[in-house]
């Protein structure tokens, strides 16, 4: 009889077969990735006939190593032939390309050890997973991912234990969950106090809901992070307020801190105030502020002091309300300016900038007491749009503190820019008084004075006006160096 | 009485070989045979392997007698670390130089006898006659029928391009 190589036994056929296979990395090239030749080079062996093919969708080992390509069938095909075995995949194409990761994600607890893996990106958008539980959790211990320095995952289980989590540098976290039972709070603090070389700290909707609930908390204890120099948390008002009132933030740090009313709940009355501790005394930088902003930056977000870059330059702090993009602001303005009034008085602000939705002026008022928190102000832009009146009946006053003098308001201002302005006849002779009242308080003349108008028949009449006042009572440029009257269109 | 350190195996067409103990120990099979029936001067039958191919099994292992204590020792990295290692020298080509049924018949009396460093050359061997060829003259080098349909070569082709899509 003449033996042929069909002849061969199954576990003979399949040492061939994986005699095809490539070279897994740990073989003496750590570190090192093989061609896409040799990680598939075997796969023409399963086109030669059924018997062979039937073998070698059997042998998982032939499937481990996977490099994904242009189309994840290949893939696909392998996450069901490997069953339950270790995987080694390499990318040739974005890890998280919106394909593959739905369906990596239950098989994350199986590929080898990310040699190179220096950072892990995963985002999951799947709407009907509220909380991704059911995910296996990854494990990303210094073992298996031992250059591991940046994580940032969505939607994802993540391992909060301080063996995973001790060498990161970098965390961005986002609507993810900790493995295992519910932590406490003292074990989210746990963890992060052995980030010794955390530099970027991103927790969005991580803490909240997913943690045990901080309070009480632990005040005597104080969490120091060295080499933070960015943090951002959009959790729940309260779980913000306990965090900053156990770690110390350097004062070089930038810090954004950022409430979601869905969270913030029935707290909205409360809105900023509510996301800082009462004792912010572990936020040195609230002391070094000099510039800020507060406003509506869009419809869906209500900062109060600083600004994304996308704005302008980056303010080192930030606090924002986020609402769905039907909700309201506008009942809130006036809170939102005392409560930024409340929360930052006495930092050494030089400048300023009021962003409120279109003509909603606030009464002068509340101009006083903001003004009256932060005398250090040189330069001030106010855009509700509309009249300026308010802004220069307040800058014209007084303060009006509780005990102690009264006492003029930004007595150093040099720079004033008001945006979207609406003439009215009386204007120019109030905002006039006005300048020549802190004139004779004794403050320095306004450098600039900038009154931009919404349409170009305003700024034609308010021009006018100054011409006709000018003979009789003088105007504006007697106050101020140099003074822009000009419109949008 | 006869020498202690030799035993007589007889193939499955009565042909007789005396080989030294411990060459024939290179088959894990055997050996756990020669520790079962103790000293002894009866012959071992090997009723799955011809004289030709018993007579090329143990030209191997005399050959490879002084690796016996490697390959018997422990399995530390797995059968599949061991198979990647296991060089194929210029000597084991030669002696692969058979025809293909012959060949096959080395390795199948290499997996029942058990002798893993025969397996592993025998294998490699073969990878290396697949290595970098189409389906289709793996076909013609081994004469195996292309049982597939038509439509069954058209999935495949469309699998093929999936593995090699970058």
């Amino acid at each position: 009889m003449v033996l042929t190589i069909d002849c061969l036994p199954n576990e003979i056929l399949v040492k061939i077969f994986v005699l095809h296979r490539p070279r897994r990395i740990d073989d003496g090239r750590r570190g090192t990735k093989p061609e896409w030749r040799d990680a598939c080079r075997w796969a023409p062996l399963m086109s030669v006939c059924r018997h062979w093919r039937t073998l070698a969708l059997e042998t998982p080992l032939l499937w481990q190593v996977v490099d994904v390509g242009k189309s994840t069938k290949w893939l696909e095909l392998a996450l069901v032939c490997t069953r339950d075995a270790v995987l080694e995949i390499y990318f040739h194409f974005h890890p998280t390309s919106v394909e593959i990761l739905p369906m990596l994600i239950p098989h994350m607890h199986r590929p080898a050890t990310f040699l190179v893996l220096d950072e892990l990106q995963v985002w999951v958008n799947d709407p009907e997973k509220e909380r991704p539980a059911d995910y296996v959790p990854f494990d990303l211990s210094p073992p298996r991912a031992p250059a591991l320095r940046a994580l940032r995952l969505a939607g994802a289980v993540v391992p909060w234990t301080i063996a995973t989590m001790a060498r990161l540098r970098y965390i961005n976290l986002r609507a993810s969950s900790p493995s295992g039972p519910k932590p406490s709070f003292a074990q989210f603090l746990d963890v992060l106090e052995e980030c010794h070389e955390l530099e970027v700290l991103w927790l969005r909707d991580f803490i909240s809901g997913r943690f045990a609930s901080p309070s009480p908390h632990d005040p005597t204890r104080t969490i120091r992070l060295p080499k933070l120099r960015e943090l951002l948390l959009g959790e729940a008002p309260e779980c913000i307020a306990h965090f900053v009132a156990n770690v110390y933030l350097q004062e070089t740090a930038t810090v954004r801190l950022a409430g979601d009313p869905a969270i913030v709940g029935d707290e909205l009355q409360q809105g900023f105030d509510s996301l800082l501790p009462r004792d912010t005394s572990n936020l040195p930088i609230l002391r070094k502020l000099t510039e800020a902003r507060v406003g509506l930056s869009c419809r869906d977000e209500q900062y109060v002091a600083g600004m994304t870059s996308r704005w302008g330059p980056s303010f080192p702090f930030s606090l924002a309300l986020y609402s769905d993009l039907d909700f309201n602001w506008g009942p809130y303005h006036s809170r939102m300016l005392t409560q930024f009034r409340n929360i930052f008085k006495d930092v050494p602000l030089q400048g300023l900038r009021v962003l409120l939705d279109p003509g909603d002026i606030q009464p002068s008022s509340v101009w006083i007491d903001l003004f009256a928190a932060f005398p250090t102000l040189r330069r001030l832009e106010v855009n509700p749009g509309g009249d300026p009146l308010p802004v220069f009946a307040a800058l014209s006053s007084l303060s009006v503190p509780r005990t102690g003098p009264s006492l003029p308001l930004c007595p150093n201002l040099t720079r004033l820019e008001m945006d979207y302005l609406a003439f009215s006849e009386q204007q120019h002779g109030l905002i006039r008084a006005a300048l020549r009242k802190r004139a004779e308080l004794g403050l320095v003349k306004l450098d600039y004075l900038g009154l931009r108008y919404e349409e170009d028949e305003a700024r034609r009449k308010m021009q006018e006006v100054m011409e006709r006042d000018r003979a009789t009572a003088g105007d504006i440029c007697d106050y101020v160096t140099d003074f822009d009257c000009s419109s949008f269109i | 009485m006869g020498d202690s350190n030799r035993l007589t195996l007889v193939a499955s067409d009565g042909g007789k070989f005396v080989v030294d103990k411990e060459v024939v120990q290179m088959s894990v099979l055997l050996k756990n045979m020669i520790e079962d029936l103790g000293e002894t001067d009866e012959s071992i039958p090997i009723p799955n392997v011809t004289s030709p191919v018993l007579t090329k099994v143990i030209e191997f292992c005399e050959n490879h007698r002084t690796d016996a204590a490697r390959t018997d020792g422990p399995n530390v990295d797995g059968d599949d670390a061991r198979m990647r290692t296991a060089v194929v020298s210029d000597w084991d080509r030669q002696f692969f130089d058979v025809d293909q049924d012959l060949m096959f018949e080395i390795i199948v009396a290499a997996n029942y006898l058990d002798i893993k460093s025969l397996v592993d050359v025998g294998c490699k061997v073969v990878a290396d006659m697949i290595k970098g060829k189409s389906p289709q003259e793996i076909r013609d080098l081994f004469d195996i029928v292309n049982d597939f349909s038509p439509e069954e070569e058209a999935a495949l082709r469309k699998e093929n391009e999936w593995a090699n899509d970058r």
